[in-house]
């Protein structure tokens, strides 16, 4: 009845962002997901596969309704073959029905050797594709009768599955966690083996690129269940003008290949606090004692203690490791590893 | 398919992309429009966020207005007139037509709260009521921003309780997520937080003693520029994590001293001698210095806070 379907749309299109909008992890939207699409139009069995191009791999998220047999199959490689003949893994692909008017050719062996034998007289492939063009992963709704769909129904899923992949998206969470930094200019996603993905919305920028030492510095510090880190870097090498760096930690996904986001926006206010001020504060945050911030900078221990006490006074610290703390938190110091020519003799 | 209704259907569909597009609430306002223009003919039209703290609505996205129009939909005059006209309030209507019958207003709100306007000034409002109806839920969850909140709280992985501050001194729930309160006494740990966010902290973590005597992390993003900004911050509530070993009195120690208190006043406060305190903790956390060993347990939360003087 397509006139009752046209009537849920907008109930499932509320539900489909709301479900996006969530912070659940990935496998347990799955099951939320094929009970809506369940909504839409009924079938006995189904699953959710994630889609791991590096390995070219398909990753069973959920399945409901299939036997230990054909749940072996779908987490087997023969499933990415399937899906390559009915052109399941192209990008906006329409929702693709199979039944046992296919033919049997041996292109199609999940559907003969497993989803048939199994009982089941159709099925209907969905390609998670998000806007930007990445194919996510795929769904699959297997059905007992072997009658086909209408096109309104496959209109509707077609629809529906634009949604649907926003849930699964693993970028989706990153992207919207990079919006906290409201004035970011440029920014990258920071990938486990150090690679950098584009950051859909903000530009790149030659700080960010792949091997940059901002990208080393958040690597080196942004572990051990920190979720956050800010600081400052010279806009170029050697330059006096700053720009504020904030690494955001990615929460888990089950391909989890992401690292951090990484953002640059402009500097916060300084408080006066000089360059030099800075180099100081950054070894002070990692616990640099006077003595040590003297040798690491080539100054007279007299001189480090002068830079420390004027850092005090700027940022109202009543001690070192207060004003060491106060510019962890607001990112108001350079990094040690940023500026590498004049330290590494000093004990860390 | 003719008529009206494949054109609404998309409608939805168009609006439920954008809904969830990775940008700002005032770029996602922008194409909300410019979807809905498509659809509606019309000659101005506007998105507003509405702040409790200020009483007025604070503009996303709006074009078409002359300055002067412009001026009064900003004005708490205006949000009075939307009041009156009953789209506040216990049972707001769906959608009301301005006093002139120029212009259509639509109320946008989530789980009950009261969000914002979406305004359509165009020529006989009324035959598009049904459809912004249908609609309105749709636009009110694209400009929600409290979604970019519960995102803002995917950083803390597994958090058990959160409480969003306002500027004013008050605090909010979140969605989703049970209050502080759920917790144990909230008080002195939404106190903490907020001298943390008014000494400039973008983010910041510290422990807390729950109610069932356990240890809880508690972690506070700084959430300034996000609109309608009348909130500072979020304070979000999980497991305290490895705590490397410290016991009470090292994590106390360190949370005085991270308030700047020197040596002496802590040995007579705790009655002990602070310096071996700092020995094992140095020990714990295998950090080189007592200044490192402080620093390292501000980075990772790893502190009591010491209660105000």
């Amino acid at each position: 009845m397509p006139s009752h379907r046209e009537s849920l749309a907008p109930e499932l299109a509320l539900e489909l962002s709301d479900l996006a909008a969530a912070t659940r992890q990935s496998a347990e939207s799955a099951p939320a997901v094929l009970e809506l699409l369940h909504r839409a139009g009924s079938f006995d069995a189904g699953f959710v596969s994630l889609f791991d191009p590096q390995d070219r791999r398909q990753l069973l998220l959920h399945s409901q309704g299939h036997s230990a047999r054909v749940q072996q199959f779908l987490a087997s490689p023969m499933l990415v073959d399937d899906f390559e003949q009915l052109s399941l893994l192209r990008a906006h692909q329409r929702p693709v029905q199979v039944n046992e008017t296919i033919s049997a050719l041996d292109s199609v062996r999940g559907w003969w050797e497993f989803m048939r034998p199994a009982g089941f007289g159709r099925s209907v492939g969905l390609a998670l594709t998000t806007a930007d063009g990445r194919h996510l992963g795929n769904i699959g709704l297997q059905s007992i009768t072997k009658q086909p769909p209408d096109d309104a129904y496959i209109e509707l899923l077609h629809r529906l599955t634009r949604l649907v992949a926003r849930v699964f998206d693993p970028l989706r969470t990153v992207s919207a966690i990079s919006q906290l930094v409201t004035d970011a200019y440029a920014g990258t996603i920071l990938t486990r083996p150090a690679e950098v993905i584009p950051l859909s919305g903000l530009p790149g920028d030659l700080l960010l690129a792949a091997g940059s030492p901002v990208l080393s510095t958040v690597a080196a510090r942004l572990h051990d269940g920190l979720q956050m880190l800010t600081f400052l870097c010279p806009t170029s090498p050697g330059a006096q003008t700053l720009t504020r760096v904030t690494a955001l930690a990615c929460p888990p996904h089950p391909l989890g290949r992401l690292h951090s986001v990484v953002l640059l926006s402009p500097p916060p206010p300084r408080y006066g606090l000089t360059i030099r001020e800075l180099q100081v504060l950054g070894l002070l945050v990692d616990g640099y004692s006077n003595n040590a911030v003297a040798a690491a900078l080539n100054l007279a221990p007299r001189t480090a203690v002068a830079h420390v006490e004027h850092i005090m006074i700027k940022l109202a610290a009543s001690s070192r490791t207060v004003a060491a703390v106060r510019a962890l938190r607001q990112g108001l110091y350079l990094p040690a590893d940023l500026h590498t020519t004049e330290r590494r003799a000093a004990p860390r | 398919m003719t008529g009206a209704a494949p054109d609404a259907e998309m409608l939805i569909f168009d609006l439920a992309d954008i809904a969830n597009r990775p940008c700002s609430l005032a770029a996602r306002a922008e194409a909300l429009l410019t979807t809905i223009r498509s659809v509606i003919a019309h000659d101005a039209a506007f998105l507003s966020l509405f702040e409790p703290e200020r009483c007025l609505h604070s503009p996303l996205a709006r074009y078409g207005y002359s300055a002067q129009r412009k001026r009064h939909l900003d004005s708490p005059a205006f949000a009075d007139d939307i009041t009156t006209l009953g789209l506040l309030g216990p049972a707001p209507a769906a959608t009301v037509l301005s006093v002139d019958a120029s212009e259509i207003y639509v109320p946008l709100r989530a789980g009950g709260d009261y969000l914002g306007l979406f305004g359509l000034r165009t020529t006989a409002p009324e035959r598009w009521q049904e459809q912004l109806t249908v609609v309105a839920p749709i636009i009110a969850r694209a400009i929600d921003p409290r979604q970019k909140l519960t995102a803002m709280a995917s950083l803390v992985a597994d958090p058990i309780a959160a409480t969003v501050l306002t500027r004013a001194g008050s605090t909010e729930p979140l969605p989703g997520l049970p209050g502080l309160e759920a917790c144990g006494p909230a008080a002195p740990v939404v106190a903490e937080a907020r001298a943390l966010l008014s000494a400039g902290a973008s983010h910041a973590s510290f422990l807390a003693v729950g109610a069932s005597a356990g240890y809880l992390k508690v972690t506070v993003l700084a959430t300034a520029g996000l609109p309608p900004g009348h909130r500072s911050g979020i304070v979000l509530m999980s497991d305290p994590g490895h705590l490397h070993g410290l016991t009470r009195p090292e994590l106390t120690v360190l949370g005085l001293h991270l308030a700047g208190w020197d040596d002496r006043r802590i040995h007579e406060h705790l009655d002990l001698t602070a310096g071996s305190l700092l020995e094992s903790i140095c020990r714990k956390l295998a950090a080189p210095g007592r200044d490192a060993a402080i620093v390292q347990a501000a980075a990772h939360g790893l502190y009591l806070p010491a209660a105000p003087a």
